[in-house]
């Protein structure tokens, strides 16, 4: 019961906060905008719609797959990053760019190659990052670790190749810039489509491995002993919060801090496990990721800042609040 | 072959254990057929179960036959008192055997190994609690004890009635319900982590030191509750170091690194004198009067010199 109200709070602020950043920005607000309907159908229905729907759906996945990081290596500082995604999909694109893709005469050619890029970059850090501990026995406890392991191992080493890329070819150094910061400014309707789809599909396929996050926070074995087969559930867990990423960091490039955060930010209001977590920690992202994409917006009006770069720091200042509010 | 057999009468529930045939220790081949406790409700069969962690096997191959009732696991540090939790448990995948749980001893011929089973049906019949286990993560303690329902999964929630389930009151976890788990003690949370093995209603219950935290009073409890598994028709084995404890079971299991396994009833002379030379010496096993009944308490060399 309690939960559910939460839930409906969340859904009710991120909405409100939707309306509220739709209003408003250096096109003017919305009640100036509403005199000339043209201005309404350019502005507001081809960049400030799809832009707020985008970073709904974006931070829905970092908040579902932030969740599931947590759940699955039981460590609260756990993050849908790790494993090396970002890094493979920084990676990718940095090898478009390099190979003059971004140079391309249309704009539109250009970004879904980035995007494709980026997607495939973070699936083949990921496939690394298993490869290196495919050889493992299977049922050993200790996998997760080796895989985290395995994950850092892969991020440093794909970090390494994408910095020795551009200080090969400097001028490299804008576009990583853009994507390292991250970026919601470019969210078009195909962005929202992709991700507002990817979200409904993922949220349905981790609702039904709700029950091994449960069983997870009593150990691995126990999680066994209580009937699931954990090498099999363990990749599933891990696909399914490399999907989390790898879907969003192809539109936006890297935003920090809202996977780690949105888990924290809903817990204690949430009474159940994680079913009800999921859904709590992906409406938590979504109006983080909002709340800092209005920031961005309209702090510098009309000069933008990246939204990465407002998630780290909002985001670590509420971590320091909830650190602080624990001890 | 060794089985324990489940004779008791219902009238004197907590003394005289019989164990059948004599022999004091575990034989390493199954060739005898058990020939006592044909009626028996429940059965747990090991077959050349060898105890490995890691790549080195720990001892040869054993079998062993158990029915219904509290069997304490005991021996020194690094014998394989968790291993062999684990690999009955089937979390172990490098552990050779098999293992069979039956209500009936005409069931086994046409029955599966656990392991060829599938792993709902194994966590049906077998619930794990593992040694000092973590929970991450602020749950209620409701929602912990429901975990023990996952193997069911068509039922979640979990009654709070200590009548449909008398081991919350054993536990004394009626009032601790809606507490989060970090609230509490480390005694709380191990009768809570008791609880949610409990839960699972399985026949065979494996509880790796579930006396460790617990005040006298619940390890009192518990072990009057676990003296009870025959009368419920279930098997549970309790991996201890505290011997006195150990000694208040229906059976005990000596492990080993130097001989044999040995199951043998708690009065037994025969297990006294091994449990004494397995612990170096240091304890002294006497016998008192205590009500009518017989215990053995494991008193260690220091009191007895003392005295």
């Amino acid at each position: 019961m309690q939960d559910r109200l939460v839930l409906l709070g969340l859904g009710l602020a991120s909405l409100v906060l939707a309306m509220l950043s739709l209003s408003v920005g250096s096109g003017g607000s919305l009640v100036v905008l509403w005199q000339s309907s043209e201005l309404v159908k350019d502005l507001v229905v081809d960049v400030r719609l799809p832009r707020i729907l985008g970073c709904l759906s974006a931070g829905a996945l970092l908040g579902l797959g932030g969740l599931i990081a947590q759940a699955l290596f039981r460590n609260p500082l756990a993050d849908p990053y790790l494993l090396g995604t970002a890094s493979g999909a920084s990676l990718a694109v940095t090898l478009v760019y390099a190979a003059g893709l971004g140079a391309l005469a249309l704009p539109s050619v250009a970004q879904l190659g980035t995007v494709l890029a980026a997607f495939c970059g973070a699936w083949l850090a990921l496939g690394l990052s298993l490869l290196l501990v495919r050889d493992r026995r299977h049922g050993d406890p200790d996998q997760h670790v080796t895989l985290l392991l395995a994950g850092i191992i892969v991020a440093l080493v794909l970090g390494a190749s994408s910095d020795l890329l551009t200080h090969l070819r400097p001028e490299l150094l804008r576009y990583r810039l853009a994507f390292t910061l991250g970026q919601t400014s470019l969210l078009g309707w195909d962005a929202v489509w992709q991700m507002s789809g990817g979200f409904a599909l993922l949220l349905m396929l981790s609702s039904s491995r709700a029950d091994v996050l449960d069983a997870l926070t009593l150990g691995h074995n126990t999680a066994a002993s209580l009937g699931f087969n954990m090498a099999r559930e363990q990749s599933r867990l891990v696909l399914l919060m490399a999907a989390c990423t790898a879907i969003v960091v192809a539109h936006t490039g890297l935003i920090g801090f809202v996977g780690l955060l949105a888990p924290h930010m809903v817990r204690p209001f949430i009474k159940g496990m994680h079913r009800s977590l999921m859904l709590a920690s992906a409406l938590g992202g979504a109006f983080l990721l909002s709340l800092a994409d209005l920031l961005a917006r309209t702090l510098w009006m009309p000069r933008e800042i990246p939204t990465g770069l407002l998630t780290a720091v909002i985001g670590g200042l509420f971590l320091l609040v909830l650190l602080k509010r624990r001890s | 072959m060794i089985n324990i057999s489940d004779t008791r009468s219902s009238t004197d529930q907590m003394a005289d254990q019989h164990i059948s045939p004599s022999a004091p220790s575990l034989s390493d081949a199954t060739t005898d057929k058990p020939t006592r406790g044909q009626a028996c409700a429940l059965l747990l069969r090991v077959e050349d179960l060898v105890l490995a962690r890691g790549a080195a096997p720990l001892r040869r191959a054993f079998s062993f036959e158990c029915h219904a009732g509290w069997i304490a696991v005991i021996g020194g540090n690094g014998v394989g008192k968790s291993t062999l939790m684990l690999s009955l448990a089937g979390l172990l995948r490098q552990a050779s055997g098999r293992v069979f749980v039956a209500s009936s001893r005409v069931e086994f011929s046409a029955m599966q190994a656990l392991t060829e089973r599938s792993e709902k049906q194994r966590a049906q019949l077998i619930a794990w609690m593992g040694q000092s286990e973590s929970i991450s993560g602020r749950w209620l303690v409701a929602h912990v004890l429901a975990l023990g329902r996952l193997p069911w999964s068509d039922q979640r929630d979990l009654r709070l009635d200590a009548k449909a389930a008398p081991w919350i009151e054993a536990l004394g976890l009626e009032t601790m319900w809606w507490r989060s788990v970090d609230q509490l003690s480390g005694g709380e949370r191990q009768r809570v982590l008791i609880g949610r093995a409990l839960a699972v209603d399985a026949p065979v219950v494996l509880l790796d030191e579930p006396s460790l935290h617990l005040d006298p009073r619940y390890q009192l409890r518990l072990s009057d509750w676990l003296g009870r598994s025959a009368s419920r028709k279930q098997l549970v084995l309790t991996a201890t170091h505290d011997l006195n404890w150990a000694l208040s079971a229906d059976a005990v299991l000596l492990l080993s690194n130097h001989r044999a396994p040995l199951l043998a009833s708690p009065g037994d002379e025969v297990l006294h004198r091994a449990i004494e030379s397995e612990m170096g010496d240091a304890i002294e096993i006497r016998k008192i009067q205590h009500d009518a009944d017989m215990h053995w308490y494991a008193l260690t060399k220091r009191t007895v010199i003392r005295k």
